[in-house]
């Protein structure tokens, strides 16, 4: 259940993360006044949250072939 | 203990004593460079350092990172143009903090656990050189002086580092109307337009990447997410393990490279001989 758990919360940040991207593509999409400063600050806080949850994703999704492989090596011994 | 330790080593625990006496120094001077006449800035600076403190027995670096954002979050940023006095007071209260912040992080990071109190180190040493103890006074003396002088150096980096951080806060202060602002950088059209690509196929490209990624992802076999397992840990829980491992590897690499160029099929001599034909 925790590893599922964790898998959530990193695809939560992935969202979040699009979220800000799609943010950051606004902020440069207006003609009138391009706010580049202010989409890259936000672009690397973006690519920050994209990496750590992609690393929560990554090692709950190990760790469940982990525990599924531990599993089936006990019930063969059982 | 050693007596003599230079600061590549790992710092002696008289150290801690030490710390925590520039500590309080540092403290006073950042008490008595608060009043400026603002009736909020004043408790907030007090909670702050009251939170400072507190983070000697409770919490760690990374929550007094968040404290130190968030106070120079909250300060108002003096534009270039304000006069020398009011950067060089904005100057001096970046230093004080950031070394109160290095002080307490050392402190910390030389308490094993054991010690009842915060100021059991500070006692035991004071009541170590009142008793004049010969171990204690030979330890304290030459500490000090290599404790000095660690101290200068890395005030001198935090310095260039603070004035390289006003100088970047103060281009691109905090309020529109007080100078330039980051509203005034303009692009060509050219590279607007090349930017607005660039970040339309990324903003797309990104969600295709992340899916195919995480699909192959769960093809991996045990073997394999065992091996992910234990690299991704050792890397967060025991980050110098991981870099003993790391100059282990390159020091092996280096030391096989010289016994691979035997195998090679040219002889050095004639390599080098046909080099200076050419």
């Amino acid at each position: 259940m925790l590893f599922w758990i964790r898998e959530i919360a990193g695809w939560l940040l992935v969202v979040l993360s699009l979220i800000m991207v799609r943010l950051a593509t606004t902020y440069v999409a207006s003609p009138e006044s391009p706010r580049i400063v202010e989409a890259s600050v936000v672009m690397f806080g973006a690519m920050v949250i994209l990496r750590m949850g992609i690393l929560l994703i990554r090692i709950s999704t190990a760790a469940r072939i982990c525990l599924a492989e531990q599993t089936r090596v006990e019930n063969k011994k059982n | 203990m050693k007596p003599n330790s230079s600061c590549h080593d790992a710092e002696p625990k008289v150290w801690q004593s030490l710390y925590l006496m520039l500590l309080c120094l540092i403290g006073t001077c950042f008490l008595w460079a608060l009043a400026d006449g603002v009736e909020v800035r004043t408790p907030m600076n007090l909670i702050f350092l009251g939170l400072l403190i507190l983070t000697l027995k409770r919490w760690t670096a990374a929550l007094m990172l968040g404290i130190v954002q968030a106070y120079l979050y909250v300060q108002d940023v003096p534009s270039l143009h304000s006069d020398p006095v009011t950067l060089s007071v904005e100057f001096f209260r970046i230093l004080l903090i950031t070394l109160m912040v290095l002080c307490v992080s050392r402190f910390r990071a030389l308490n094993d656990g054991d010690d009842p109190s915060i100021l059991a180190p500070l006692k035991a040493t004071l009541q170590g050189m009142v008793s004049r103890e010969r171990a204690v006074v030979v330890s304290m003396r030459s500490n000090v002086q290599t404790f000095v002088g660690w101290m200068l150096r890395t005030v001198l980096l935090i310095s260039l580092c603070a004035v390289v951080a006003e100088t970047v806060l103060t281009m691109f202060p905090v309020d529109p109307r007080s100078g330039t602002t980051i509203r005034e950088f303009r692009l060509k059209p050219n590279g607007y337009r090349a930017l607005m690509m660039s970040v339309t196929l990324f903003g797309l490209v990104l969600p295709l990447i992340l899916l195919a990624g995480e699909l192959v992802w769960r093809t991996m076999s045990a073997a394999q997410a065992r091996t992910y397992q234990r690299s991704i840990f050792l890397g967060l829980l025991h980050t110098d393990l991981r870099m003993i491992l790391f100059r282990r590897q390159k020091l092996r690499r280096s030391r096989q490279r010289p016994q691979e160029r035997p195998a090679d099929p040219t002889p050095p001599n004639t390599l080098l001989m046909s080099e200076s034909q050419e």
